[in-house]
């Protein structure tokens, strides 16, 4: 459904995505994890077709995001950390714009459960600009979901959402990938991550540190038998340095 | 604490300006300048200007005396009445959160926001003199500017704090500040009933100079002279020139201006909450300056109109869906629909009762249209040029590069088209009914069948151009965060000969086109007008169509 060959990206003489490649399955959630500035950001808008790989492929749902964008994008939905939303648009009306893009005949029956869903309901006429942070970020979840796409892309989805919301969004999450989505979930929530990924794709400066299920990850690593995703994401990224000490 | 205001202020200038200067050494930035420079070369410092340019006859002496501090009245009481004052409260996001946090006193915060203040009226100063006139002596001009805009500066600010109190505390604001109070209400009523004595006067007065001596009469005489004192006190240094006469005039004026000081110094408030108030709006208008948006926000009674939009169908029309809506809730579908308004019932009242007025109205029509082709892009950037800033959110969406591009190219040249139509008519009506009448029936419904698909041939190739340039060179189109002062004006400049340019190259074609329609048909006027516009119509559009496939890979490969 994702599928990465040796995606590479620069900016100028500095390597941003060094030649990761990996899949992600219809029902498969990914967890990228990794330090910041470590190039999880560029990876997924490189998937999602904002920026162009400098080398290397990505696949969509069987089409490459460069080559057959627009079909790629049908099959895609990316929903940013920061909610991208037009200040002039009603809540409903970022779902009919959003129906019409994708072609959703059925739109109607499916705005109301959304709108339910994440509680925006009470506000379908109000202006983005009229939402909290929490609630922007519903909206632009309610409409990377209205679709219903076949591939996922999430960064960082729970930033501004109340713990309702974080309850909800990771059933969502779940629910999304149970019925055949593939999901690609960034975030620094490592719980999150270790709770809904079957499997971890660890970067740092670019480069894959390690990719595949906890138990996979631990096999390779013999010293970090037994330690949470935390703790093993400290010691392959070296992001203990420098953690208060008890 | 002044100490450290006056640090952040002139490290923040510093900055501002080094970062100015770095900057240059990329080209666009050293071209703008340049060009700015030079602008400013040709309107200040032409041989005219350098033989000591004067402020024109016509307004010199007594009329200027009374004109100026009239202007002034009416500036103050647009402050008081309207109150568009919230800039002057706001700050700046970093000073909020650092300044209001930190331990500065509410008149601390005053006299920071007056420091940095002076940048603009030492700026305004130097354009003043330089536009109005130098004189024998530029220095006490600049001088006597200063002091006037410093003044009006202050006042500015009085007057908002005033009102965020009566804001926050409602009668036991006024009744802290009833000595301004009184004082307004004094001028208000001794101006209004001054007006209401003169006003048949006025209105007999034939022509503008038979208005300046009715006025100078009412402006000599008790109470209205007594009121526009303080207003005379304040201009009358920047009108006159130097030696003694002009540190008489200095006197009064700084006098007044340490008074506003005093008075702001002392004004009473919801300082804070009113300036975290109009720092918020600040932000939001600057967020939508950003993206070359209206500066007023789009409000929540605004969405009480919307359009239908079907699910299914071509998807790019939501593109265009979207844009309609902010034309419709932005204001500018008022801003836009006035001028064909205009044009309607002046073409109504007006048109059939001369000939003359007939043709006066449809050359008006006629070149209103034909100016909107050069300016319509510069007032009208709902497309592209607007969506840059938000180019990841649309680049995500299932569609190619040549369909966004022309939905966003759409999106600004149909509306323009269409005040351009309704001006078209509105001229075609006053030759109609006039007496008798300048076109023929035929000829006019030939006009109104051809000339739509002209218009927007015309308009999509404009726009496309704009778009087009704007994507080819994103820097050029937008000078940064930071962009202002002379580079912006340069890079305007360039922007403009460059579309104008390019416009004319795309309009070749179509216009040998039309040529040959001419010598086909040139003994059928009818048809030749049909054919022509409709021939040159389709090839501007069909130019755009190939130029917005050309550019479509462009916008797929553009990052920002």
């Amino acid at each position: 459904m994702i599928s990465v060959r040796a995606l590479t990206r620069l900016y100028g003489d500095f390597t941003a995505v060094d030649r990761i490649s990996f899949e992600v399955k219809p029902g498969e959630v990914l967890g990228l994890v990794g330090p910041n500035g470590a190039g999880k950001t560029t990876t997924l808008r490189c998937l999602s077709g904002i920026i162009a790989p400098s080398a290397g492929s990505v696949t969509i749902a069987g089409h490459d995001i460069q080559k057959d964008g627009v079909a790629a994008k049908r099959a895609l939905a990316f929903i940013p950390d920061e909610p991208h939303l037009f200040d002039h648009l009603t809540v409903e009306e970022h779902l009919r714009f959003i129906a019409r893009v994708y072609g959703v005949a059925d739109a109607e029956q499916r705005m109301q459960p959304l709108l339910d869903e994440f509680e925006i309901a009470d506000k379908r006429r109000a202006l983005s600009t009229e939402l909290s942070r929490g609630m922007k970020q519903k909206l632009a979840i309610a409409c990377g979901l209205l679709h219903e796409p076949s591939v996922l892309i999430l960064d960082e989805p729970l930033t501004g959402l109340d713990p309702g919301g974080i309850r909800r969004m990771r059933a969502t999450i779940a629910n999304r990938a149970k019925a055949g989505a593939a999901v690609i979930l960034s975030s620094h929530l490592l719980t999150l991550v270790e709770a809904l990924c079957a499997k971890v794709f660890i970067i740092r400066r670019g480069s894959c540190v390690a990719f595949g299920t906890l138990d996979e990850i631990v096999a390779t690593h013999a010293e970090l038998a037994g330690l949470s995703l935390e703790d093993v994401f400290m010691a392959l990224t070296g992001a203990s340095e420098g953690a208060p000490t008890a | 604490m002044i100490g450290a205001f006056a640090y952040l202020t002139y490290y923040s200038a510093r900055n501002g300006l080094v970062a100015r200067v770095r900057r240059l050494r990329n080209p666009r930035y050293a071209v703008a300048l340049l060009l700015g420079l030079a602008y400013f070369w040709f309107v200040f410092f032409t041989r005219s200007v350098r033989q000591g340019r004067e402020i024109p006859s016509p307004v010199t002496g007594q009329a200027l005396g009374i004109l100026l501090p009239g202007a002034l009245l009416l500036y103050v009481a647009f402050l008081w009445i309207v109150g568009a004052d919230a800039s002057a409260l706001a700050f700046t996001n970093a000073e909020v959160s650092m300044l209001f946090t930190a331990p500065v006193s509410r008149r601390g915060l005053i006299v920071y926001k007056l420091m940095r203040s002076q940048a603009t009226v030492l700026t305004s100063s130097i354009v003043w003199v330089l536009l109005f006139g130098r004189g024998p002596d530029p220095l006490t001009r600049a001088l006597g500017y200063w002091v006037l805009f410093s003044t009006l500066s202050l006042h500015r600010l009085g007057v908002a704090l005033i009102r965020a109190s009566s804001k926050a505390h409602g009668a036991t604001a006024l009744r802290r500040n009833w000595l301004a109070g009184l004082a307004f209400g004094v001028v208000a009523v001794v101006v209004v009933s001054t007006f209401f004595g003169i006003r048949d006067q006025l209105i007999q007065a034939a022509h503008i100079g038979d208005v300046v001596p009715v006025l100078t009469t009412a402006f000599d005489a008790a109470p209205l002279k007594l009121v526009m004192y303080p207003f005379r006190v304040a201009v009358t240094p920047a009108l006159t020139a130097g030696g003694l006469e002009w540190l008489r005039a200095m006197g009064p004026a700084v006098a007044l201006l340490s008074l506003h000081f005093v008075w702001v110094l002392r004004s009473d408030a919801a300082f804070e909450e009113a300036a975290a108030e109009a720092s918020a709006k600040r932000a939001r208008r600057l967020e939508a300056m950003r993206f070359r948006r209206d500066t007023g926000a789009v409000s929540a009674k605004s969405v009480r109109w919307s359009l239908p939009l079907a699910a299914t169908g071509g998807p790019s029309v939501a593109l265009i869906w979207k844009n309609t809506l902010w034309v419709m809730r932005s204001g500018h579908l008022g801003g836009l629909m006035a001028l064909p308004l205009a044009a309607w019932l002046a073409a109504v009242v007006y048109a059939g009762r001369s000939h003359e007025a007939a043709m006066i109205l449809a050359a008006i029509c006629g070149a209103v249209a034909a100016v909107m082709l050069v300016f319509g892009p510069a007032t009208m950037r709902n497309d592209l040029r607007g969506e840059l800033r938000r180019l990841p959110m649309i680049k995500v969406l299932p569609l190619s590069g040549q369909q966004i591009i022309l939905a966003e190219v759409a999106s600004s040249a149909i509306p323009i088209m269409l005040v351009q139509y309704l001006l078209v008519l509105a001229g075609l009506v006053a030759l109609s009914v006039a007496s008798p009448p300048v076109v023929s029936r035929a000829m006019a419904l030939a006009i109104v069948v051809s000339i739509p698909l002209t218009l927007l041939g015309v308009n999509i190739a404009n726009f496309m151009i704009h778009n087009a340039f704007a994507l080819l060179l994103p820097g050029w189109v937008r000078l940064g965060e930071s962009g202002g002062g002379i580079e912006a004006m340069g890079q305007a400049m360039l922007t403009s000969i460059v579309t104008l340019v390019m416009l004319a190259l795309l309009l070749i074609g179509p216009a040998i086109g039309v040529a040959g329609v001419y010598f086909a048909l040139r003994s059928a006027v009818v048809p030749m007008i049909v054919v022509g516009g409709t021939l040159a119509g389709a090839a501007l559009c069909l130019e755009a169509y190939l130029l917005a496939e050309l550019l479509g890979g462009t916008l797929e490969r553009l990052e920002l």
